[in-house]
């Protein structure tokens, strides 16, 4: 369970403080997933940022299972927008990174992560570098990353979006796969209506500067079967967009 | 493949470059340009008896300056990269003393450490230190944010982020800075090796001159040479191994 009771995030810059987050609440159930959407610039990357444990100055109160977020203690998978692989360090190597720094002393499954990297389609990839992959490559290597750990909270910043359409969609698919095996909890933030649709359970909309929570909608039709091609889908999408065109030009 | 090219790159220079030589010795015909096959023959049979005690000297100043700037500066470089703090305290320091030419200070290093070894290893040291120091610190600087976000999420202490990130990202500018400064460093050690020693490759070649045995200066010449094409080979050779990665 995630809970962000009052967030406030403040950056200074330039000598002038700027409220970049005012007041958010959010809650997300275990193994729940959640996509977050907003307007370029409303402080989605900054709250993710917060969850992660990498900004630690802000206002408000943030607990993942009852605690305060402290990475030492807790299991966070976080994908930044580039990833995050280290530009020095094979597949194999970024993949057990997560792992290394966690579970020190054990030893991870060997044919297990093997089945894993072949789910991913990252079998025969072990020894390349990052930049000898291609982008949708690399994002399977992130994931690959993060489910190793069976982390408590997975994060992860517009994972799809640097991506061409198809890849994305395919890129979508396994990660869903892949979600369904482990039932991580998971924020995921994104711009585009369909994503947020197809892969969070609940969708938060934030909007304006500073960033607030402007809506949560609860979807009714995550996970069901083929729903890319039903009706509901376009019509929930159609919904949607109404709403953020409504709420952004406000 | 690739090493095999380079093998082969490094023969047709050195031959190359010991055809010029003899055509210039034939064309000047003067002991002072003796022909190479005269010096290399000479230095064939002087070699162990005679110069490998002076070219072990040399190696072990430049090992152990090399060695000193690296550990004193790899790890001052990442700090004051790594801490802005400390690169405030820092860096005015190193600015105002990286231009000073460095051999300019061997009266008073000899005057504080003696005529011996130390005062040639320290040498050595100072000039190398800063510019690892600055390469490392330079590195450090360069490396995205971002880079470090999965490592702060998964709670890493300082050590891994040393061991993950600062240290591998750094190590083609360390490589690099150590390259350019050895050339400048073993200038440095003969001069150096011109003082208060009669071992080293330095003491061996102005002996030899002093003497007007051209063949052995010759000899001598080509040894200290040798000594420095091999630190930069095995430079080059660690970067293959170590930063492959940049090239992909
Ligand atoms: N390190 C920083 N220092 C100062 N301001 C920042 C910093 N990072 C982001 N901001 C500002 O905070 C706001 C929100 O940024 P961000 O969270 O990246 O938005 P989003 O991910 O929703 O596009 C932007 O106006 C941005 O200029
Ligand atoms: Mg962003």
């Amino acid at each position: 369970m995630i809970e962000i009771k009052d967030l406030s995030v403040n950056y200074v810059a330039q000598g002038e403080r700027q409220s970049v987050l005012e007041e958010v609440n959010l809650e997300l159930a275990a193994g729940e997933t959640c996509a977050i959407i907003g307007p370029s610039g409303c402080g989605k990357s900054t709250m993710l940022k917060v969850v992660a444990g990498i900004i630690t100055e802000f206002r408000g109160e943030v607990l993942i299972d009852g605690q305060p977020v402290c990475p030492k203690q807790q299991k966070i998978g976080f994908i930044p927008q580039n990833y995050g692989l280290l530009p020095w360090k094979n597949v194999y190597d970024n993949i057990q990174l997560g792992a290394k720094l966690k579970n020190k002393n054990q030893n991870t499954d060997k044919e297990k992560l093997a089945a894993f990297l072949k789910q991913l389609g990252l079998s025969g990839l072990e020894r390349r570098y990052p930049g000898e992959l291609s982008g949708g490559q690399q994002q399977r290597v992130a994931l690959a990353r993060s489910f190793v750990l069976k982390p408590d909270l997975l994060l992860m910043d517009e994972p799809f979006s640097a991506l061409d359409a198809i890849t994305r969609e395919e890129m979508q698919q396994v990660f869903l796969s892949i979600w369904r095996k482990y039932s991580v909890s998971t924020i995921l933030v994104t711009h585009y209506v369909e994503e947020a649709v197809y892969l969070g359970q609940k969708i938060v909309v934030l909007s304006g500067t500073p960033g607030k929570v402007s809506k949560v909608i609860d979807n009714p039709h995550f996970g069901v079967e083929n729903i890319r091609s039903r009706p509901e889908f376009f019509e929930l999408c159609r919904e949607l967009r109404k709403m953020i065109k409504e709420d952004w030009s406000r | 493949m690739t090493k095999i090219r380079r093998g082969i790159w490094y023969i047709y220079a050195a031959l190359f470059f010991f055809a010029l030589w003899y055509v210039l010795a034939a064309i000047v015909n003067l002991p002072i340009i003796p022909s190479p096959v005269k010096v290399v023959s000479n230095l064939f049979t002087i070699f162990l008896g005679k110069i490998a005690v002076h070219a072990v000297y040399s190696l072990w100043r430049i090992v152990a300056g090399v060695f000193l700037s690296i550990v004193i500066g790899i790890p001052l470089g990442l700090f004051m990269g790594y801490f802005p703090r400390l690169d405030g305290a820092f860096a005015p320091l190193v600015y105002l003393t990286y231009p000073i030419p460095k051999i300019a200070l061997l009266p008073i290093i000899m005057l504080l450490f003696g005529l011996g070894e130390a005062s040639k290893i320290i040498m050595i040291f100072l000039i190398i230190v800063f510019q690892v120091v600055v390469a490392v610190r330079d590195g450090v600087y360069s490396i995205p944010k971002e880079t470090y976000y999965p490592l702060y999420s998964l709670g890493a202490n300082f050590l891994a982020i040393f061991r993950e990130i600062l240290i591998p990202a750094s190590l083609p500018k360390i490589l690099t800075s150590l390259r350019v400064a050895m050339a400048t460093a073993i200038s440095v050690l003969f001069f150096t090796e011109t003082f208060g020693t009669e071992y080293g490759m330095g003491y061996f070649i102005m002996d030899a001159w002093m003497r007007v045995n051209y063949i052995e200066m010759y000899s001598g010449i080509v040894v200290l040479s040798c000594i420095g094409l091999s630190l930069f080979g095995l430079i080059d050779y660690l970067e293959r191994c170590w930063c492959h990665w940049q090239y992909k």
